[in-house]
């Protein structure tokens, strides 16, 4: 029934020995040429003893914008937060399996977890900017990461800012503190500050739930222009959302990934029943 | 009295219903009816409901007043009664007193200056200011970020425990345990490190023409009985007061900033640095209330400082707080001029107690903007 | 305020008792007194004793430090005051002009030191005891030290001379010795509860300073005898002013007593400093109890319940004074201190008690 999930009958093996056992769910599909920017293979993360998410094996596609559906505590974010290793920091979370970004293994002993998070970047649901000047939020990255002299990260600042279509508006208050702008500023300010250290991936955890109609809308045109030049995963509660920014779309359902696939087909033509009602609002 | 402030409360405008129930049954259940009675007409309330609570808002207005001008009278009063009582030195001694050191209350020689108190006072509370607030940032960063949960209760626990002891039992316990081994242990080996180090021609030692940084801070020798012993008592003493306040502030850091920070590839002390940075405000207003308890504590200096009347760079020089000399003499005291000097002390700590926290609030301000 | 607050207290108080024996319930007398904290532990002992035999007369005693004290005699909110230091002619006057002294036990002042090294008792005098709180001798084998101390071999340290950092008593008589054996003291220092000393480190109470001499090797301060006796602290014998060396003990100070007896003033405002005599240790002082020399402020049973315990502690507390290790009247003195006890009076009429 569902592709993905292995678990009933998946024996709890270390991550390599399991990689061949389940079948992976390629978002693309077999035709793309594109490369592979994050592969995961049989994920299975664990909190203490109860199991979060199920023997998960899907592909990113690089450039491109990748949607995570489903009901609340679906697993979708617990994912997410394993594209840059944000479980990590979570008592008592073990995580199972592979996870492939540009084909390196994070998961692999000795992987840089700093360096792995620079080169993903991540926004969150709340706006989250540091009580800093506007500039300074945008130049923290550049500075943990060793970015030194002001003219380097002054021209940084102002090339993130533009990218994230922020710099006309902020351009004369640099110096003003990053509290004093609007909600819809401070997410479109987080997003300049993650895509400051030129990531290769961007991950979105629901980034306009706890934003107007408006300035939803200017963040999602910001993600269709983003996606020109990096990859980017964004889990989002609303169905519209995902139709509207998405080129591919994963349904997970209590831990399971139920389905994946271009965002039309998704939409129109599942091939599982769950995903059916979920996108037509039958339950969630 | 709880009910006096859940009114309050109400006039700000949560919980509009929950206060009143039981007070006046029939306006509950209109209320529950009708849940906004801010916005709703007036005949929502029966009318002794009505003066019942406008008494209630009477009364709490009344009380925040009076206790406020009662807090504004006691420190008026101990003004007015320190200066009353200084008021003879004022006239006899002057500006004077704030430019000597000297302290000579033999009858008849009578000569009488802070200077030398006020410059120990200021000397341990930096000391102890220095050495206390590192040291208590690291042990909350410990609690609040390192420690696992077994582990962070009981040394938060154990740091609060400090807090309770009375200053006479630090102050014994340094006399006879801490003092001796400052000076055979730290002392020699500062000595020794220093004693012949001479770089910048800078310092004070009576009876001495020219001394050297930092040769200066350590002429004399150990004695244990010095300003070092007196800043170090100090440090011990105010360390579990900064700890608890900076534990309380760092366990306000947002969790979506300490998210923030490790998804854009911080590092555990990057993120940590961010959040001491986020709650400097507080820190800094925990290491004032330590600041203030070093100004004004007595015994346990006391027990440690040496209590001699000059002034020297000296860290191994004995001295003498302004708090210090009160709790030494002030019993004693017993001639009019002697008295009315010491009055004079406490005047002047209370001064530049007052002078210390309007530039600790104006610096707070300042490091309060972002 | 507070002076308000005493006023009412003494017109509030004595209303407050007549108003019960009026009644006709009969109630213990109180009386009440402060002061001096080194009498303290035998002042004590003495009223849990008296109070057996009397139990009639309730006694109540704050150390609060003889300064207070005697502001608490001045204030007349006590009945007795206990002081290690007798008043000045200034606060007899601030009194009402007419108190009596009377010692109660004598007080020596030892000069304890850390040399561990040494093991033969140190001999000191005057002069150099002054010398060297001046800071005129800085070190353990200066000349003066071992000129007095033949055959003995003392150690190349320097002296670290600790005293007392509060205001008390004992550096009252501590620089009256010092006065008198040292003009240059005289001049420079002074006598008085706290000076303004040349050398050396303060500590706050007999501890206080025991501390500081046991911390380092090399040095010395004055100590209450009864302290120093409890605590085994090593003291000098002192040279008196005939020339002997005297240790501090019991019969010494009884011997100094009776070298000053023959010429006390008239007020018994003395202490035993430098007297002459084969065998009277050279600094001691006593601590006093004082009063009014009429009680006629207070009431009559009260007044006569106050000389009766003073008259209690000259005559039958004195046997208490040994274990409690503080020094006892001599016999010559213990008449003196009655007869100036006979001189008190209630409005002008002498009490039997």
């Amino acid at each position: 029934m569902i592709l993905a999930d292995t678990s009933t009958n998946a024996p709890q093996q270390k991550a390599h020995a399991t990689a061949t056992q389940g079948t992976p769910v390629a978002v693309t599909t077999a035709e793309t040429t594109g490369r592979q920017a994050v592969e995961v293979r049989n994920l299975e993360v664990f909190y203490g003893q109860h199991k979060a998410v199920h023997n998960v094996s899907l592909s990113v596609k690089h450039q491109e914008v990748t949607a995570f559906i489903g009901p609340s505590g679906c697993g979708k974010s617990t994912i997410l937060r394993c594209f840059n290793r944000m479980n990590d920091l979570v008592r008592h979370c073990r995580v199972q399996g592979s996870v492939k970004i540009h084909g390196a293994d994070i998961y692999a002993r000795g992987t840089d977890v700093m360096e792995l998070r620079k080169r993903t970047g991540m926004v969150f649901q709340k706006p989250n900017p540091f009580p800093k000047s506007i500039h300074e939020n945008v130049a923290y990255p550049l500075r943990i990461h060793g970015v030194r002299g002001k003219a380097v990260i002054a021209e940084k600042v102002e090339k993130s800012l533009r990218l994230a279509g922020l710099w006309e508006e902020v351009k004369d208050r640099l110096h003003a503190s990053a509290l004093s702008l609007s909600g819809g500023q401070q997410q479109r300010l987080c997003i300049a500050r993650a895509i400051a250290v030129d990531p290769d991936v961007l991950l979105m955890d629901e980034p306009c739930s706890a934003l107007d109609p408006i300035a939803t809308k200017t963040i999602e045109s910001l993600i269709n222009e983003l996606s020109k030049s990096i990859t980017i995963v964004i889990v989002t509660h609303n169905m519209h959302q995902a139709v509207r920014v998405a080129h591919q779309t994963a349904f997970f359902y209590m831990g399971n990934l139920v389905e994946a696939g271009p965002t039309d087909k998704m939409f129109h033509n599942p091939e599982q029943h769950q995903t059916l009602a979920y996108v037509t609002g039958q339950f969630g | 009295m709880a009910a006096i402030f859940t009114v309050a409360k109400q006039r700000a405008g949560d919980f509009p219903v929950r206060i009143i129930h039981g007070f006046c049954l029939q306006c509950t259940r209109k209320m529950m009816s009708n849940p906004t009675p801010r916005n709703s007409p007036a005949s929502a309330f029966s009318p002794w409901h009505r003066l019942f609570r406008s008494v209630l808002d009477r009364l709490t207005v009344g009380l925040s007043i009076s206790g406020v001008v009662m807090m504004l009278g006691i420190l008026l009063l101990i003004f007015a009664v320190l200066l009353n009582g200084a008021w003879m030195a004022i006239g006899q001694i002057g500006w004077k007193f704030f430019t000597t050191a000297t302290w000579n209350p033999v009858p008849g020689m009578d000569q009488y200056g802070v200077l030398s108190f006020a410059y120990g006072t200021a000397v341990t509370t930096i000391i102890a200011l220095l050495l206390a607030v590192p040291l208590s940032i690291g042990c909350a960063v410990f609690i609040t970020r390192i420690a696992p949960q077994w582990l962070a209760g009981p040394v938060s626990f154990l740091v609060e425990l400090l807090a309770a002891i009375p200053s006479v039992v630090y102050g014994l316990w340094g006399a006879f345990v801490m003092s001796p081994w400052l000076q055979t242990h730290i002392e020699l080996w500062m000595w020794k490190a220093t004693r012949n180090i001479r770089l910048i021609p800078i310092g004070y030692y009576p009876g001495h023409r020219r001394e050297y940084f930092p040769a200066n801070l350590v002429h004399g020798g150990p004695s244990g009985s010095d300003y070092l012993a007196g800043g170090l008592i100090l440090t011990i003493m105010i360390l579990p007061i900064i700890t608890a306040i900076t534990r309380d502030v760092l366990q306000q850091f947002p969790e979506e900033l300490e998210q923030g920070a490790y998804g854009l590839g911080a590092t555990w002390w990057q993120t940590t640095r961010l959040a001491l940075t986020y709650c400097r405000v507080g820190i800094f207003g925990a290491a004032v209330l330590g600041m203030a308890r070093a100004i004004g504590e007595t015994m346990a200096v006391v027990m440690v400082i040496g209590n001699t009347d000059r002034v020297s760079s000296s860290l191994f020089a004995g001295g003498q707080t302004m708090a210090g000399v009160f709790v030494n003499e002030f019993l004693e005291a017993d001639h009019p001029i002697y008295l009315s000097a010491m009055m004079y002390v406490a005047l002047t700590l209370l001064i530049s107690a007052l002078l210390t926290n309007i530039a600790a609030r104006v610096l707070l301000n300042r490091i309060s903007t972002v | 305020m507070f002076k308000t607050f005493r006023k009412f207290l003494m017109v509030a108080a004595p209303a407050a008792l007549l108003a019960i024996g009026t009644v006709g319930t009969s109630r213990a007398v109180e009386i009440s007194g402060a002061g001096s904290t080194f009498v303290a532990p035998i002042m004590y002992k003495w009223i849990k004793i008296f109070q057996k035999s009397h139990p009639d007369i309730h006694v109540d005693y704050e150390a609060i430090g003889s300064g207070g004290g005697i502001n608490g005699l001045i204030g007349k909110t006590i009945d007795f005051c206990g002081s290690d230091a007798y008043m000045s002619d200034a606060q007899i006057q601030q009194a009402g002009g007419h108190v009596l002294h009377m010692p109660e036990v004598a007080g020596p002042e030892v000069m304890s030191y850390n040399l561990p090294m040494v093991h033969k008792q140190l001999v000191m005098n005057g002069k150099l005891i002054a010398d060297i709180y001046l800071g005129e001798v800085t070190r353990w084998n200066d000349p003066a030290i071992k000129k007095l101390n033949p055959g003995v071999k003392l150690p190349d340290l320097p002296i670290l001379v600790a005293h007392r950092s509060d205001g008390s008593g004992t550096t009252f008589i501590f620089t009256g010795y010092l006065c008198k054996v040292s003009p240059t003291w005289k001049k420079q220092v002074g006598q008085s509860t706290s000076v303004n000393w040349p050398v050396g480190r303060g500590g706050k109470g007999n501890p206080g300073v025991a501390a500081l001499i046991e911390k380092t090797i090399g040095g010395l301060g004055y100590l209450e005898y009864a302290y120093a006796i409890t605590g085994h602290f090593p003291v000098a014998r002192l040279i008196n002013k005939d020339g002997y060396a005297i240790q501090p003990s019991m019969p010494s100070v009884i011997a100094a007593q009776k070298a000053v007896v023959e010429n006390l003033p008239a007020d018994l405002r003395l202490h035993i400093i430098n007297p002459s005599g084969k065998k009277a240790y050279p600094i001691s002082g006593f601590t006093y109890l004082i009063t009014d020399r009429d009680l006629g402020y207070m009431r009559k049973s009260k007044a006569k319940a106050t000389l009766e315990f003073i008259h209690w502690i000259l005559t039958t507390g004195q046997k208490y004074a040994k274990t409690m290790q503080y020094i006892r009247l001599g016999p010559a003195m213990q008449k003196q201190v009655l007869a100036q006890l006979a001189k008190a009076t209630w409005k002008g009429h002498h009490l039997h008690y």
